[in-house]
């Protein structure tokens, strides 16, 4: 056997020690200052619309979605020319799906690299192996390294930003301001989301995926909820109120899912506490944490376990057995992100009517939803020479293609006749291969995808009824003002410093702990690196303001 | 038990006492039984009588392979299943033939280096190397996307090594050198004296080393692209697929594979292992005790 080289083993025992010497050094960055305090901020990509089929009901500047009660009849062309050369790039993305059949073998997979005039080679990250399948890639070479990565957002990766700086392609010559004109689609990309990424060191080095604005949200069983009384203008006595009517044998009004801190997401924001963080006019970032209403909801919910309204295994049931409950009727509602309509609305065709709950208003107050990031993650480049780079992003601008083009019904459906057959009102209805060939097991919409519309095949009504509520929520969304933020305090001890939060609300809310614990826990947090990320967090706002 | 078994100084067991210790043993075999039972059935239900009974299912009125199907269809599976016989085959002749040889040369004293090389294998026992430092050998070796890197990086277990060697230090040394007398070199030995006795302990160290092949997925995640991938990292992503998007900042929604997918992945990753098993248990207990309590 070879023996390792004395670098590699060098190599080894720094990558080793890395998780601990970050926690013990995490009063400074180290290495690359990706802050953007004191740099020149290079300009957001310049947002034009692109021209297609026109909603039927109208988008708001304010963060209300497109609806679409129809699929488009007339698809639009929005890339001119096949982007590729016919070489191969390689690609890296997080999968939510089974890995797809090999490319030889994979229609769904030959269209698009056909359509793309590339050949990929994909590989794939299982969600659940994401950070651990990263550590690795992070250690590797920078050769080493495939030609498009998708940045997941669903972890905190130690170091993530200091690896982009070093590793990606500063892609600002070609992005920022004008320059994005040159890809239309990923001119189509609203600003929001693009600062919701954020910079690095002044600099952007990623493409986003745009997300709407509702983040995590109630959905109820409507006639549950109706039949105990649920009214317009809700207060949270009255919510409390449903909710305890609506429970009884074995039937919970609220079900919540492990992890899920009992829904406190939903319930924080309708008692209006900030989401993560917040900040003052004067730029100061306070903690949602330390606030009173964010410690009356943790009292709310307390109550509402008080009073038998939440399914008993609230604390250790999956979201996918919540699910199930939610389905057959065992739990009234549960917590999921406001992307999930799609599944909610199809997979309970027949058993149940799905709805997003209104916020219920607290002391008077309309309650708020919560805002979630308006960038699911980031796809970034490898380094480059100029051509490959303008290559890349040809394939990008392809892939972010808009809703109601053709080029977006390809990387989403696969080939009409092949992947999907048309349905009575035109929308594209899987195959038999089309259940086994689509887009979540090949997961080319994490590499990049264009704003994300309202749309329920078959539903019309579904599509109004959610366009109705984000109207009416979408003004009291609460944003977590650290997002697009640096803070390197944040980026090595965020997630163990989050658990020691998100335990004790668990806690609380569960009777295991007193509510006259919060204070301490959240002095110790403060203590323990909360100061410092507010400090951070303020510093990189005053930059970017 | 057949009454004619019962030892002559034993009294005839009264009907309460036989009775209960059938309700017991019943009810063992039931806790043990039962959810197997429920899984099989699960997987063989429609995804709507899943969901109508909660998720779970213990005898499903209209039985379909729906989830099999699904499952099986498309290549993926079945091409993984090959991945994960070949491996565990070739992995487990591979290991049984480093352990043997190297717990031989172990077992043996006076054996050059013996003490050191046994020193140093019982050092990586006590500090398993972690995860990067594993990836940048296993690439430095040019094993990335190799089969070869769910191998050989774990080729001798050390509790395996201690095992055998255990093992063949218990075997009467007049054995070793009678064949001595007789002319036999080391290989000769090994190969005609010290395997033939050891069946029971190779037996074990053998199921233990194919049991290991056939669950691993871990290192599959890390080392091998997604068409290569091994029956149990396939098998996994469908498990817990969609499990991860309940991130509360994230308005993204939760999207998961039914649960008759899910329990069907489970006979699948289950039933190969479990056919082996009986075969191979009963020299079991033999063969691990024997390793371990040397005199």
């Amino acid at each position: 056997m070879p023996s390792m080289s004395r670098r590699t083993l060098i190599a080894s025992v720094a990558a080793a020690s890395l998780p601990g010497v970050l926690t013990a050094c995490s009063t400074s960055s180290g290495g690359p200052d990706v802050s953007n305090a004191g740099k020149k901020l290079a300009p957001w990509p310049a947002y034009r619309p692109a021209k297609g089929p026109q909603p039927d009901l109208a988008p708001t500047d304010a963060g209300v979605q497109a609806g679409y009660t129809a699929y488009p009849a007339d698809l639009v062309r929005s890339v001119a020319r096949t982007p590729g050369d016919g070489s191969t790039v390689k690609v890296m993305s997080v999968s939510f799906g089974v890995p797809p059949k090999p490319a030889s073998a994979n229609r769904f997979w030959a269209a698009v690299e056909k359509a793309l005039g590339v050949k990929i080679e994909y590989t794939i990250i299982s969600q659940a192996d994401y950070q651990k399948k990263m550590a690795t890639v992070m250690a590797g070479e920078a050769d080493a390294l495939p030609d498009v990565i998708n940045m997941f957002s669903g972890f905190v990766l130690p170091r993530e930003a200091q690896f982009v700086q070093t590793r990606a392609e500063d892609l600002t010559p070609y992005l920022s301001g004008a320059a994005v004109a040159d890809y239309p689609n990923l001119a189509n990309i609203p600003t929001h989301a693009w600062r919701d990424m954020g910079r690095i060191g002044g600099r952007i080095y990623g493409i986003p995926l745009e997300r709407p604005l509702p983040g995590s949200t109630l959905w109820i069983n409507q006639r549950m909820f109706t039949d105990a009384g649920m009214k317009a203008g809700w207060t949270s006595e009255d919510f409390a109120a449903v909710a305890k009517k609506a429970t009884s044998g074995h039937t919970y009004a609220l079900g919540a899912a492990q992890g899920s801190l009992f829904g406190n997401a939903v319930h924080s924001a309708a008692h209006h506490a900030p989401q993560g963080w917040a900040v003052t006019r004067s730029g100061v970032f306070q903690p949602g944490c330390a606030d009173e209403r964010y410690k009356a909801a943790i009292a709310f919910q307390t109550g509402l376990r008080k009073a038998g309204s939440y399914y008993p295994d609230s604390t250790s049931v999956s979201q996918i057995d919540l699910t199930t409950l939610y389905y057959n009727g065992t739990v009234g509602s549960m917590q999921d992100g406001f992307g999930a309509y799609l599944p909610k609305y199809l997979d309970s065709k027949g058993k149940l009517a799905p709805a997003a709950a209104l916020p219920y208003s607290v002391d008077g107050t309309p309650g708020g939803i919560v805002a979630a990031r308006r960038s699911f993650g980031y796809t970034i480049l490898k380094k480059a020479k100029k051509e490959r780079i303008e290559l890349l992003l040809r394939v990008l601008d392809y892939l972010a293609a808009p809703f109601g083009s053709k080029e977006w019904e390809l990387v989403h459906y696969g080939v009409e006749g092949t992947h999907f057959t048309r349905g009575a009102d035109g929308s594209p209805e899987p195959t038999g291969l089309g259940d086994v060939e689509n887009n979540t097991n090949l997961p080319l919409k994490y590499l990049a995808e264009g704003p994300q519309v309202l749309f329920v095949p078959g539903m019309p009504d579904a599509v109004r009824a959610l366009h109705a509520w984000q109207r009416k929520t979408v003004p009291y969304a609460i944003r977590n003002a650290s997002y697009g933020l640096q803070s390197a305090t944040n980026n090595a001890q965020g997630t163990t410093l989050k658990a020691l939060l998100d335990d004790t609300v668990t806690g609380i809310v569960a009777g295991r702990l007193p509510l006259s614990e919060w204070d301490a826990i959240v002095r110790k947090w403060r203590a323990r690196g909360g100061d410092r990320m507010a400090e951070e967090y303020a510093k990189d706002y005053a930059a970017n303001t | 038990m057949s009454a004619h078994a019962r030892p002559g100084w034993r009294e005839k067991p009264r009907p309460v006492t036989q009775a209960g210790k059938g309700v017991a043993l019943t009810a063992v075999v039931l806790l043990v039984c039962v959810p197997f039972l429920v899984i099989v059935s699960t997987s063989l239900a429609s995804t709507d009588e899943v969901v109508d009974n909660g998720g779970w299912v213990l005898w499903p009125t209209h039985p379909t392979l729906k989830a099999y199907r699904d499952i099986l269809d498309g290549g993926i599976v079945t091409h993984a299943l090959g991945v994960s016989v070949g491996v565990t085959l070739v992995g487990t002749l591979l290991s049984l033939a480093c352990t043997i040889t190297l717990a031989y040369a172990l077992s043996r004293p006076g054996a050059f280096g013996g003490r050191p090389v046994l020193l140093l294998i019982l050092f990586t026992f006590l500090f398993p190397p972690g995860m990067i430092p594993s990836f940048l050998l296993v690439k430095d070796l040019g094993l990335l996307d190799n089969y070869g890197s769910l191998i050989f990086p774990v080729l001798v277990n050390v509790f395996n090594l201690v095992v055998l060697r255990g093992f063949f230090q218990g075997i009467p040394e007049e054995l070793y050198e009678a064949a001595r007398l007789d002319g036999a070199g080391d290989w000769r030995v090994l190969w005609s004296v010290v395997l033939p006795l050891s069946k029971a302990a190779l037996a074990v160290v053998g199921l233990f080393y194919a049991v290991a092949y056939w669950n691993s997925w871990f290192y599959a995640s890390l080392y091998l692209e997604s068409d290569h991938w091994p029956l149990q990292q396939v098998l996994r992503t469908y498990v817990v697929a969609g499990s991860g998007l309940t991130d509360a900042t994230t308005g993204e929604g939760t999207v998961t594979a039914p649960q008759t997918v899910q329990m069907a992945v489970l006979v699948i990753a289950t039933v190969p292992i479990l056919v082996v098993y009986p075969f191979l248990q009963k020299y079991f207990t033999k063969g691990v005790l024997t390793g371990a309590i040397k005199s």
